[in-house]
């Protein structure tokens, strides 16, 4: 049997240059008539006579809005929709590139392909820094055998963006790419990016967070199309408005606009959002080049992807003032903005789930002076064609699973707002390489009492007696049950034995590569 | 061979390869210039002449043509043998003139026989010299290769008619415009002999060229040539019989107005016919020369000019009329493009009649032609009263020839014969057992729930069968007047009682046949679409899908409509996924697409769809630079196919269509009778789509369940979502058409007319969707228990669907007639009256008591009054069905007035939809 390939290594999946202007064809169809269809909707349901209860009903038309707020922000990305030709050329001498990848815990086989790859970048002169928070022998030879620098700290503050501002310090190219140690990149990185950077003013160039094991694991399937989504309609979208930010790995940085913010910004959870605001309030502009320039590994379990979220969620939620104080050009403001305030859906999903199971025990909805066909005639087409700009916006790639597993981490967002609002200090957390093989309910705890709920509602209707308008919410309860199951579903099964035993076949072979060398 | 010697060659061959398409084109567009001149010079004739006169100058045209009529055979007899007709010439110059002579001198006699002047009849007589000749000459022509001089000399006729023609019959009246003919006849044969300029036009050889070889060869050829224009020549004689013979008998047997309204359509058609007159002439020597490639281009191009033309005509036949020849001939518009369609089709014919006898089948498409000659003649003797009655019968005969020569020559193909071999082998066991077991097993199931019909009659599948009932003809005549649907459904049902009966089996019997055949075409469209575990499941559901078992057990046409639906999806989905190359699947597309609309004209819609998917399908491979000729063949052929077939259809359906508004009861009338049960509500809105889904997943239920299911919409969402990121292929794309596309449809049709949004005109979506499902199911769920699972799910709940739907009593598309005549014909005695309301239930209580007086019951009915004393009254009422406060009124006026006369209520009894009431 041969031994198991290491998924960064194969070819990534990714649309072409063609399925994209396809894409981008369909949505400017698709957006009007999302627009127009949504006026039809809040047309309907901002007229007087609908309200019912008040407090309900000011607070489904406030997560409404919010939402549309959301959708035409979305909308409003996706239609800027840019894809760039090939990066020009480099004219003149190659120049000097520092390729930094910082190290924190992460197991040696992940590291290895990293710093072998990044070795054999094309196009200029590079030197890689293998940036080792943790003083381990192991990652020095590593760097000695790949010809790296091997750089390590004697005081490990200020986490990642710490560790990047000590590398920073210790060399002098006047190009700088950073790699999270998991993301193998491609030979013709630079190749692609560099060319950009012949514009004086540009800071950085952002490429796709690429998850190589995405079929690793029904969670980890589902945490890359929630990425694809990003990196394909929305951040070729921010391009086209020239406000992309940078996503901490996979990006090439100028290092004159990353001394003129003062380094990366150590006291953020994100500290690459942050940056990314700096730099576009100072007047340096940012390109986003869609192409998987390099492959890395997402999460593949619930604990992982739940830190990681909650990172991202207090990361950006807590960048929101430094967003409306920046003195940023309106554009990009608003694209800070919805960037930021995505992370307060959860909101809106905990109370579109908690609408139907008030509604049985206590009777009260938010809406009145309609009937259920009215409702279903003015919101369902709303609701179809908004997700089908969902699906178009993401080829296809963004799908049920990866909803759902949003839904189920409601609780994330909310807990994450709750925190920023306490101004509570969070503690950057690296994203877990590996998955555990266990089920992890502890966490979805939230949705499981969620689930909980809407049961004892649905069962609680159907044990009186059955109208109409109780199936409605019973129809409504069950919904928001079979999301929920779906999302959590990953921390209730467990992790596939299958993927688990490749992976652990991977790293043995790495491992052993690495003993052999 | 070298490089540069292949590709010194490759264009050479191309070259080749389109010269029949080349030369057919050339002539063709010559022939349509001359037609085209032809006809401007008859409208002015038209315009210039009072009808009678004008129908004197067709008559005489047609007479000039049947006397071509030995030159159009001899056209194609010196097509063949271009370097033998001197002699020929000679003795049809003699022939010609002596014809001349007779015609001349028999003119006092010949005129008043055929209504013609004298006068004409004379100048008749002067072409007789130019009327063996000049197609002699174009022959040769022909054979040699020499278009050019060809096209000239078919431009020159219509240039000489218009010259001197306008002016004469201004002058001289119809008889002017018969000279003018004649000379602009002996212009084109100066032309064609090429004394002028035009004689220095260059010819190559003859294509055909009797071989060099010994003598007995030599021989044995001539022989074989002999035969060839033997045959060519009488076949074509008897082609010129079918499509002239029409015009003379109307003229003799017609009054002479409508003489000349059938002389208009005759022009109109007779455009058709012209247009395409070349092109067998420039396949004959081809095709008997033993080139090979020749038939289908010059199908091909006929098919074209003919499919133009009638495109052209039908647009708008009446302004067509009012524009050429003026309001007055207006009313033949219902019947002129069946009439042209006919004459595009006489073309084809003429195309397949030249290459079977120039390939050695001469004997039997003279047969063929023939027979249809003399069918053509005793349609006409025996029911040409009316002009359209002339035109129908020349549409039959030309059709049924059309067909039964295209079956022939398909028949003769090497492939063809190979696989009619095939059939003769075939095992019908032995193909069965190749179906997989889980097919069968659906199949029997199937055939076991569609067999026990828990209810009787309603009132539509009762009228059906009074219809079938009729004769053939009083069949259609009936739905044309009075129905809504074409007859192929009415035509079955009206076979299946003569061999059956009219039991409620024998007249359910053509829909649980064809509800059962769609079992099996569930699998195999869902394998072909996907794969056999989507296939398995399909049919496994299909064969407990409540409404296709509905209309699997009803007298009507909607189980029919499923079965073409899918059988046409399948064969597209065949040819799209393996190839254009076979033949079979388009032939089985193509019927299964014109049985749609035999069927129900609301099938248009899925052919419409599909015929989209295949302009994408083409235009999609073409960016890709894939090859797609075969493919883009395929279609138009099919495509032509398909409108020549559903053209007959045409006037058929105008006709119900203006029979159906005058009565009031098309678009802007009321409500169908029976739709207050269709929908639950007569307003169109998001509800009506709701409950058609639930109908076409989970069949006919009570209101309050209808009501139920229906609040279940969220769970819709939940659908939807479970659709993101699964990009749909191609093929889904398709069926997600043919469903949504009718759908919208009938959606917009509906709020003019709200009837018609409803599932059974929307039939063809039901299997489609259960496909869909099926595929849902096998699809989504990653792994083997879980679509187990699913399926058993899906499969459970539409069994559910299916109890409730055939024993639920609150159905409201149950009606219990048949218990509720079943419980009159038991207590009624002799001298009781039964009264049953609304009216429209007469077929169905006349079903189920043939032997029992009953009588609508109105607010004038003035025996019930004398019968109340003295006998028991019945009433029979379905207040479901009535239409509109009227019926209901009268039944509730007779009920007071019954009480009000104290009169005893014996019996009263509520069935499902049907009330029974026995007063004494």
């Amino acid at each position: 049997m041969t031994a198991p390939i290491d998924p960064r290594l194969t070819p990534p999946r990714w649309k072409g240059p063609g399925e994209w202007r396809a894409v981008q064809w369909k949505l400017r169809l698709l957006l009007p008539l999302s627009g127009l269809l949504a006026l039809w909707y809040f047309d309907w349901l901002l007229r007087p006579s609908r309200v019912g209860n008040p407090i309900l009903f000011g607070l489904l038309v406030a997560a409404e809005l919010f939402n549309l707020v959301q959708a035409a922000g979305f909308w409003w990305t996706c239609w800027h929709g840019r894809d760039r030709p090939a990066a020009p050329a480099w004219s003149g001498p190659l120049p000097r590139v520092d390729v930094l990848i910082p190290v924190y815990n992460e197991p040696l086989w992940v590291v290895t392909p990293t710093v072998e790859a990044a070795t054999r970048l094309r196009g200029a002169h590079v030197t890689v820094h293998l940036l080792d928070d943790a003083g381990r022998p192991e990652l020095a030879e590593l760097a000695n055998r790949n010809g790296a620098r091997y750089e390590r700290r004697g005081v490990n503050t200020g986490a990642k963006a710490g560790n990047l501002n000590h590398a920073l310090a210790r060399s002098d190219a006047p190009f700088v790419v950073v790699f999270d140690c998991d993301h193998v990149p491609d030979e013709r990185f630079l190749e692609a990016t560099l060319g950009y950077m012949q514009e004086p003013d540009m800071a950085f160039v952002q490429t796709p967070q690429y998850y190589a094991n995405a079929g690793s694991t029904r969670l980890a399937e589902a945490a890359w199309s929630q990425q694809s989504l990003f990196f394909g309609g929305i951040a070729r979208g921010k391009d086209g408005l020239n406000a992309m930010f940078c996503c901490g790995t996979n990006v090439l940085f100028r290092r004159e606009a990353i001394e003129s913010a003062g380094g990366f910004p150590e006291d953020s959870l994100t500290e690459d959002f942050e940056l990314s605001i700096l730099l576009h309030e100072a007047g340096w502009r940012s390109v986003y080049v869609n192409e998987v320039l390099a492959q890395g590994l997402g999460p593949e379990d619930m604990a992982s992807y739940v830190s990681q979220q909650q990172r991202w969620a207090r990361g950006c939620l807590s960048g929101l003032p430094k967003v409306i104080r920046a003195e940023l050009p309106w554009r990009v403001r608003q694209q800070y903005l919805l960037s930021s305030m995505f992370f307060l859906s959860g909101w809106t999903f905990a109370l579109y789930m908690a609408l139907p199971a008030i509604r049985i025990f206590f009777g009260s909805q938010p809406l009145a002076g309609a009937s259920a066909d009215q409702f279903l005639l003015h919101f369902a087409p709303y609701f179809c064609v908004s997700l089908a700009a969902v699906a178009v916006a993401g080829a296809g790639a963004y799908t049920f699973d990866a909803f759902a597993l949003l839904i189920a981490n409601f609780s994330l967002q909310v807990l994450s707002t709750v925190l920023v609002l306490t101004r509570r200090k969070g503690r950057f957390v690296v994203t877990a390489k590996r998955g555990a093989d266990g089920a992890q309910p502890a966490t979805v705890i939230p949705a499981l009492v969620m689930m909980g709920l809407l049961l004892a509602s649905t069962g609680y209707a159907l044990d009186r007696s059955i109208t109409a308008a109780t199936l409605n919410n019973v129809a409504f309860a069950l919904l928001h049950l079979s999301v929920l199951l779906v999302g959590a579903w990953p921390a209730l099964a467990g992790r596939r034995r299958v993927a688990a035993s490749q992976d652990a076949a991977i790293e043995a072979s790495t491992d052993m590569e690495s003993v052999a060398a | 061979m070298t490089l540069l010697e292949g590709r010194k060659e490759a264009p050479r061959r191309r070259s080749e390869a389109l010269a029949p398409y080349r030369d057919q084109a050339f002539m063709a567009s010559s022939q349509a210039v001359a037609g085209l001149g032809n006809m401007v010079f008859s409208l002015i004739t038209a315009r210039l002449l009072a009808p009678g006169s004008f129908a004197q100058f067709t008559s005489f045209l047609a007479l000039y043509l049947l006397l071509s009529m030995p030159g159009s055979a001899i056209s194609a007899v010196a097509s063949l043998r271009p370097a033998h007709i001197a002699r020929a010439r000679s003795v049809l110059l003699k022939l010609g003139v002596a014809a001349g002579i007779v015609l001349a001198i028999g003119a006092p006699f010949i005129g008043p026989l055929l209504r013609l002047p004298v006068a004409m009849v004379v100048v008749l007589g002067l072409s007789g010299p130019a009327l063996g000749i000049l197609p002699l000459e174009r022959g040769r022509l022909y054979g040699v290769n020499g278009y050019t001089r060809l096209a000239a000399s078919l431009v020159a006729e219509p240039a000489i008619r218009l010259l001197i023609g306008v002016v004469l019959t201004f002058m001289l009246g119809a008889v002017g415009g018969a000279l003018a003919v004649i000379v602009a006849g002996y212009a084109a044969l100066e032309v064609a002999r090429g004394r002028g300029w035009w004689a220095s036009t260059r010819t190559t050889p003859a294509v055909i060229a009797l071989p060099n070889g010994p003598a007995v060869a030599e021989s044995l050829e001539v022989q074989r040539t002999r035969r060839v224009t033997t045959w060519t020549a009488l076949a074509f004689l008897a082609l010129v019989i079918v499509q002239n013979q029409d015009l003379l008998i109307a003229n003799r047997m017609l009054a002479p107005f409508q003489a000349g309204q059938f002389a208009v359509i005759s022009v109109l058609g007779g455009l058709s016919a012209f247009a395409t007159m070349t092109v067998p002439l420039v396949l004959l020597p081809r095709a008997a020369g033993g080139q090979k490639g020749g038939l289908a281009p010059a199908l091909a191009i006929t098919a074209l000019i003919g499919a133009a033309i009638v495109t052209v005509v039908a647009a708008a036949p009446g302004g067509l009329i009012d524009l050429l020849f003026g309001a007055r001939y207006r009313g033949v518009a219902g019947i002129v493009v069946p009439y042209v369609a006919a004459m595009a089709l006489l073309g084809v014919t003429r195309v397949l009649v030249a290459h079977r006898c120039a390939t050695g089948a001469g004997r039997s498409s003279l047969a063929l032609v023939a027979a249809a000659v003399v069918a053509q003649t005793s349609f006409i003797l025996a029911f040409g009263h009316s002009t359209r009655s002339v035109a129908l019968s020349t549409v039959a005969a030309v059709t049924a020839l059309t067909v039964t020569l295209g079956a022939a020559e398909t028949a003769r193909t090497d492939a063809v014969r190979q696989r009619l071999l095939q059939l003769k082998r075939v095992d019908i066991r032995a193909r069965l057992r190749t179906l997989p077991r889980g097919v069968l097993i659906a199949a029997a199931v199937g055939i076991a729930v569609r067999v026990v019909i828990p209810r009787g009659l309603w009132l539509d599948e009762a009228t059906s069968v009074d219809q079938a009932r009729m004769s053939f003809g009083g069949m259609i005549t009936n739905l044309r007047t009075t129905d809504v649907h074409p007859p192929l459904y009415f035509s079955v049902l009206w076979a299946t009682i003569r061999v059956f009966g009219s039991s409620e089996f024998a007249v359910r019997l053509p829909s649980i046949v064809a509800g059962v055949v769609t079992i099996p075409l569930l699998y195999l469209l869902g394998r072909e679409a996907y794969d056999r575990r989507t296939g398995l499941m399909a049919a496994a559901a299909g064969s407990v899908a409540p409404i296709m078992v509905w209309y699997s057990q009803e007298a009507r046409m909607y189980s029919l409509l499923m079965m073409f639906g899918v059988l046409a999806l399948w064969a597209q989905v065949r040819i799209v996924r393996r190839g254009a190359g076979e033949r079979w699947p388009w032939v089985v597309y193509a019927a299964a697409s014109i049985g749609l609309v035999w069927t129900q004209y609301f099938g248009a819609l899925q052919i419409v769809v599909q015929q989209l998917a295949f302009l994408a399908v083409i235009w999609v491979r073409h960016r890709r630079h894939e090859p797609v000729r075969q493919l883009a063949l395929g279609w138009l052929v099919s495509a032509g196919v398909i409108v020549v077939f559903l053209l007959p259809l045409v006037p058929f359906a105008h006709q119900q269509f203006m029979v159906n508004q005058t009565a009031g009861k098309g678009f802007g009338g009321p409500q169908q009778v029976g739709s207050a049960a269709s929908v639950g509500g007569n307003a169109i809105n998001i509800y009506a789509a709701l409950a058609n889904v639930i109908w076409a997943v989970w069949g006919y239920h009570s209101t309050e369940v209808m009501v139920f299911l229906a609040a279940l919409w969220p769970l819709g969402m939940l659908f939807s979502l479970v659709l993101l990121g699964r990009r749909p292929s191609k093929v889904t794309s398709l069926l997600v058409a043919s469903v949504l596309g009718p759908g919208l449809v009938m959606f917009a049709l509906g709020t003019v007319k709200r009837d018609l949004f409803d599932i059974r005109y929307l039939s063809t979506a039901v299997p489609v969707l259960t496909i869909l499902i099926a595929r849902l199911v096998t699809a989504v769920p990653r792994r083997a228990l879980t679509i187990g699972l699913a399926g058993t799910v899906l499969i459970g709940s539409f069994v559910f669907g299916l109890e409730d739907q055939q024993y639920n009593g609150a159905n409201p598309r149950t009606y219990d007639f048949r218990g509720a005549l079943a419980l009159v014909n038991s207590r009624a005695q002799a001298g009781d009256v039964v009264y049953y309301d609304p009216q429209d239930l007469r077929e169905v209580v006349q079903y189920y008591a043939p032997d029992i007086t009953l009588t609508p019951l109105t607010a004038a009915s003035a025996s019930i009054k004398a019968a109340r004393r003295t006998h028991h009254v019945f009433i029979i009422a379905s207040p479901i069905l009535m239409n509109g406060v009227a019926d209901a009124d009268t039944l509730s006026h007779e009920l007071v007035a019954w009480k009000a006369d104290k009169g005893k209520l014996v019996l009263h009894r509520d069935l499902p939809n049907v009330e029974v009431w026995e007063f004494q």
